[in-house]
């Protein structure tokens, strides 16, 4: 980031004393990156646009929660955990299904061909429970680290490595079948 | 971001195959209309978030002045019960008076000299005593049969009435009495009245023939003192 430009935290902060209209550099800044998270999550695009919106709404709605001691993006992940937890369970009420967050089922539809490696992996990848997909997602391509995944997700590094471990494990079976 | 590289998962070479498909999945770029639509969400939450501030600020004025008036409603009722209740307590004392105004004057007619006795006891709990009352001690101070009753009311009367008026009403009840305890009682209270007509009272009734012997030869000695 260049120094004169103001860090995420300050501008959080200026957002947290009413300055609302900061929220655009932080859109600016980031709304690339959530957009990418949620496309791998949903392998959608409108939808995948809907939740970054959605994400920096909440970003004004819950800026008060954020604390001095937070730091910037594990915080606006949380936020982008918490709104496709809720948009998970939103989608199966839709099809009502009992597995909130069985993303196979969600977005069985728009998976078209079948002989492709990505739809393949996918389908293994889809087969994992929703925090390991995220935690996988978030180390792999967002770069953060064991702590700051554990801030997002809301657990412990120790819980974190356990999952990422596991989650590894089960992945690797289930590409394997 | 202050981030400890240790911390972070170290993928090798097994992991970037098992990832292959999803690295090499192209990321498309969001579209230009969800930016130019959160800008536009974002002018209308800034508009309602500015809209709510200036009603949590008229919201905080209308708290003030409604506490401000429960405050007053508070006074002015509090104040009401209050006159009204001093009213009340007034108008029970006021009742309380004349009913022992009432009870005087029916005990004082009493044969019995004890209810006669209580009457003048009551008497001297009453405030202000009344014309009636005071007709009615006069005449009990004249004309009672029993000494003590006659005692009581000059004390009573004696701690409502003006000095002059005193002077009056003692030096007639004198020519009544023919006990020398009460004669001597009255006289003491004309001397410490002490202005003139008591003077002249004292020394007409020393010097009449309606004095006792005790009484004079006692008012005699405390003059000579």
């Amino acid at each position: 980031m260049n120094d004169n430009q103001p860090s995420d935290e300050y501008l959080i902060n200026c957002i947290r004393s009413g300055d609302i209209e900061k929220t655009a550099i932080l859109f600016d800044r980031h709304h690339k990156n959530i957009f990418s998270y949620f496309y791998r999550l949903t392998r959608s695009r409108t939808e995948s646009e809907d939740l970054t919106q959605n994400v920096f709404v909440r970003l004004i709605r819950f800026r008060s929660s954020f604390k001095p001691y937070h730091l910037f993006l594990p915080w606006l992940f949380r936020i982008a955990h918490n709104v496709f937890i809720d948009h998970c369970k939103y989608k199966s009420k839709e099809i009502k299904q009992q597995n909130d967050y069985r993303i196979d089922v969600l977005y069985e539809s728009e998976i078209e061909n079948d002989d492709d490696k990505l739809t393949v992996f996918y389908k293994a990848f889809e087969k994992l429970p929703p925090e390991y997909r995220e935690l996988i997602i978030l180390n792999r391509y967002h770069e953060l680290t064991y702590k700051q995944i554990g801030e997002s997700l809301g657990m412990n590094e120790k819980a974190v490595k356990q999952k990422a471990f596991r989650a590894l494990e089960k992945l690797r079976a289930e590409c394997k079948k | 971001m202050n981030k400890s590289e240790g911390n972070k998962k170290k993928w090798n070479i097994e992991d970037d195959l098992l990832f292959k498909p999803l690295d090499e999945m192209e990321i498309p770029e969001p579209s230009p209309s969800l930016k130019v639509s959160y800008l536009s969400k974002l002018g209308h939450i800034s508009t309602s978030e500015s809209l709510n501030s200036t009603n949590r600020h008229i919201h905080a004025y209308i708290k003030v002045a409604a506490i401000a008036a429960v405050f007053i409603f508070g006074w002015f009722i509090g104040s009401i019960s209050h006159r009204n209740e001093r009213v009340l307590l007034q108008d029970v004392q006021k009742q309380l008076d004349n009913n022992n105004k009432l009870l005087v004057l029916t005990l004082l007619q009493q044969p019995s000299f004890s209810d006669r006795l209580q009457a003048t006891n009551i008497s001297s709990s009453i405030p202000i005593i009344d014309n009636q009352v005071v007709t009615a001690l006069v005449k009990a101070l004249e004309s009672d049969p029993d000494p003590n009753v006659k005692m009581r009311c000059a004390e009573v009367l004696a701690a409502h009435l003006r000095p002059d008026s005193l002077s009056t009403i003692f030096g007639n009840a004198l020519d009544y009495q023919e006990e020398p305890i009460i004669q001597l009682i009255l006289i003491n209270y004309l001397k410490s009245i002490g202005n003139a007509k008591s003077k002249r009272i004292i020394n007409n009734f020393i010097n009449s023939g309606k004095a006792d012997e005790f009484v004079r030869s006692e008012m005699q000695h405390s003059i000579n003192l």
